[in-house]
């Protein structure tokens, strides 16, 4: 199926999913500002299916949605998802964010987003084919995930422990502290995040380098074993962080280590969320 | 009176050696940013706008406003502001954010004078650039600016082709500057309005500012809110790029002896902005802090000061992570507008 025989089929199923109050809301996207952007939408009426699109700039990750009250207010949520964003919907149900009863997933097969140069992460995607959902639309594609996964991590690993400090200094300088990155982040879902905390301050909320390293460190720790690789904090950001370098390496530490990786199995126990009395504690001095 | 390109060069080394900062637009690990130059070797000039907008230089992200340090019960305090001036000449400004400065200079000195920006606005001379080109998301023609125009600059440079520029003189701190200067300068003159052409042509006009702000004020509870600006995501990006945007918040950082109180950007787009120690939100939904940022702008802003509180850069339309458009946003109330479609208050939410 082409790009348009997908969005046709995504407003028919859309319009009766609807139509027959099977759920409350559809979230998709809609043709954006310009050609080259969508924008995410929420149609609550059949009339209005006519505004989903479905095409190489479809980047947000809808399953950020999925969480706030807003919508949840529309009754069901059924929800267009492509395989990346469907590994958020997997992590929002291993940490009881949501509940089966409360979405409906058409699944959507992506041969990768943005033109004329895929985005990097759909380089190295395997799950063009969507691993949840309740309904799929496309025929599955056979497209198999680049090597060097994590080329760009293991540049940074053989870098110097001062030439690294440089890096990230010189990196961390340009944030802003805008929380774009907490905000696209559909695992980032703490009702109160802990720079929202002031009584303690305990992260300074100062764009300084003690402030920008305590954010994005405390962020980075905090989705390590979580993060679904949809890559929505690098692209949201303002300044061009290299965000997906951190949460990368800690996705390759999970993988050496627990042999754990985020998104695939909604039944199974996300490692740093459970604990076994014969855990190794040596690193504890 | 024009001047060439090196003799303005030599200007802006000449301005540094005599001791002013210099702040030109330069690549900062791959992105466009207003950053103090060592050397002119690092002034970009091809580009249509930087990243962040010049505000930052007047408003800093975070700064410290007052040091502190605390001895048993006793306080003891000293503000911090004379070593934060600096004097300052700010290069390869847009007219765009140029225009933004005398906008902000309202807010600033209306019921409280805030010294920081007035001080740091008396200490900086603005050199700006007509823009020949644009990208889809600039606006300014469409709030009543201009590519050309001369707005908040001491001084505007037009490029005439040659590496010469047409130089307008718009307030009297650029008069002395090139009083002082004059050796550096030429005799001379270029059509501009003919130069400007193509890039006006290209901007057009995208929507009637004059039917935003009626619209706004008979629609607070419109659909339209709900249906169009529920998807923001609460980020701040859109305030903090913003050249106009001018919240901030006051925190203190420190340990029980003694610490630091800082001044830092806010954004009405965070659930915490407006949250009360209560625990209730006045804007509990996000399409109403969207709705607070429109109003602001485009109704409260102007009804207060007389001035539209945006001034087209684009660069909210640009960076947007969900592509939540202003200029989509005004341009659909523009049309609104002009079809008369009003919700009754009976069909309000």
């Amino acid at each position: 199926m082409n790009y348009k025989e997908i969005t046709e089929k995504i407003r028919e199923r859309a319009r009766e999913l609807l139509a027959t109050k099977k759920v409350g809301v559809i979230i998709g996207w809609a043709q954006g500002s310009t050609p080259q952007k969508t924008h995410p939408v929420f149609i609550t009426n059949p009339d209005d299916v006519e505004q989903l699109v479905w095409n190489k700039f479809c980047y947000n990750n809808l399953s950020e949605y999925l969480n706030r009250q807003e919508i949840r207010a529309y009754g069901r949520m059924g929800i267009i998802s492509k395989g990346c964003d469907n590994k958020a919907i997997v992590g929002l149900l291993q940490e009881f964010q949501i509940e089966e009863k409360d979405i409906y997933i058409i699944g959507v097969v992506c041969e990768g987003m943005g033109e004329p140069e895929p985005l990097d992460k759909c380089r190295f995607c395997d799950v063009h084919t969507p691993v949840l959902y309740d309904e799929l639309i496309g025929e599955q594609v056979d497209i198999q995930p680049e090597e060097g996964h994590f080329a760009d991590v293991e540049k940074i690993e053989q870098m110097s422990r001062e030439e690294r400090w440089e890096f990230w200094q010189k990196e961390f300088e340009k944030c802003i502290r805008c929380y774009a990155c907490r905000q696209v982040c559909p695992l980032c879902h703490c009702r109160r995040c802990i720079v929202d905390k002031n009584q303690p301050q305990w992260i300074d909320l100062s764009s300084h380098p003690r402030g920008n390293f305590a954010w994005n460190f405390i962020r980075a720790f905090h989705l390590a074993g979580r993060c679904i690789e949809c890559g929505e904090c690098e692209r949201a950001c303002p300044m061009n962080i290299p965000l997906m370098l951190i949460n990368k390496k800690l996705i390759k530490d999970v993988q050496e280590l627990y042999e754990y990786r985020a998104g695939y199995d909604p039944k199974a126990v996300p490692p740093i969320s459970t604990w076994r009395e014969a855990d190794d504690e040596s690193f504890i001095i | 009176m024009i001047i060439q390109k090196d003799k303005l060069f030599a200007l802006l080394e000449k301005l540094k050696s005599g001791g002013k900062r210099i702040i030109a637009p330069t690549k900062r690990e791959n992105i466009l940013l207003f950053s103090e130059i060592g050397s002119t070797d690092e002034i970009i000039q091809d580009y249509i706008n930087t990243r962040l907008s010049l505000k930052g230089f007047f408003l800093p992200r975070s700064e410290p406003i007052l040091e502190f340090r605390i001895h048993q019960k006793n306080v003891e305090y000293t503000t911090v502001l004379e070593e934060n001036i600096k004097p300052t000449v700010v290069f390869g400004v847009r007219p765009c954010d140029a225009g933004s400065l005398p906008i902000m200079d309202k807010v600033y000195t209306w019921d409280y004078i805030d010294e920081y920006w007035v001080k740091r606005r008396e200490s900086t001379i603005i050199i700006a650039v007509s823009c020949l080109d644009c990208d889809e998301a600039c606006f300014c023609t469409s709030l009543g600016l201009d590519p050309g125009s001369t707005k908040g600059s001491d001084i505007l440079l037009t490029p005439v082709g040659n590496d010469t520029f047409l130089v307008e003189i718009a307030s009297d701190k650029g008069k002395k500057l090139v009083e002082d200067n004059a050796e550096l300068f030429a005799e001379g003159d270029a059509d501009k309005d003919s130069i400007l052409a193509p890039v006006r042509q290209k901007l057009g006009k995208k929507f009637d500012l004059s039917s935003i702000q009626p619209w706004l004020q008979e629609n607070f509870f419109h659909k339209f809110w709900e249906q169009n600006t529920l998807y923001c995501i609460g980020c701040g990006v859109c305030t903090f790029v913003c050249p106009t945007c001018h919240c901030f918040d006051i925190v203190d950082e420190g340990t029980v002896s003694g610490g630091k109180r800082m001044k830092l950007w806010d954004a009405c787009q965070f659930r915490t902005f407006t949250i009360h120690a209560s625990g209730h939100n006045p804007r509990a939904r996000q399409d109403e802090r969207h709705r607070q940022r429109i109003e602001h702008k485009f109704n409260y802003y102007p009804k207060k000061f007389g001035d539209t509180l945006c001034v087209g850069c684009g660069r909210c339309v640009r960076y947007c992570p969900v592509d939540l458009s202003i200029l989509r946003i005004l341009t659909m109330i523009s049309q609104l507008s002009q079809t008369g479609s009003q919700t009754s208050r009976a069909e309000e939410k």
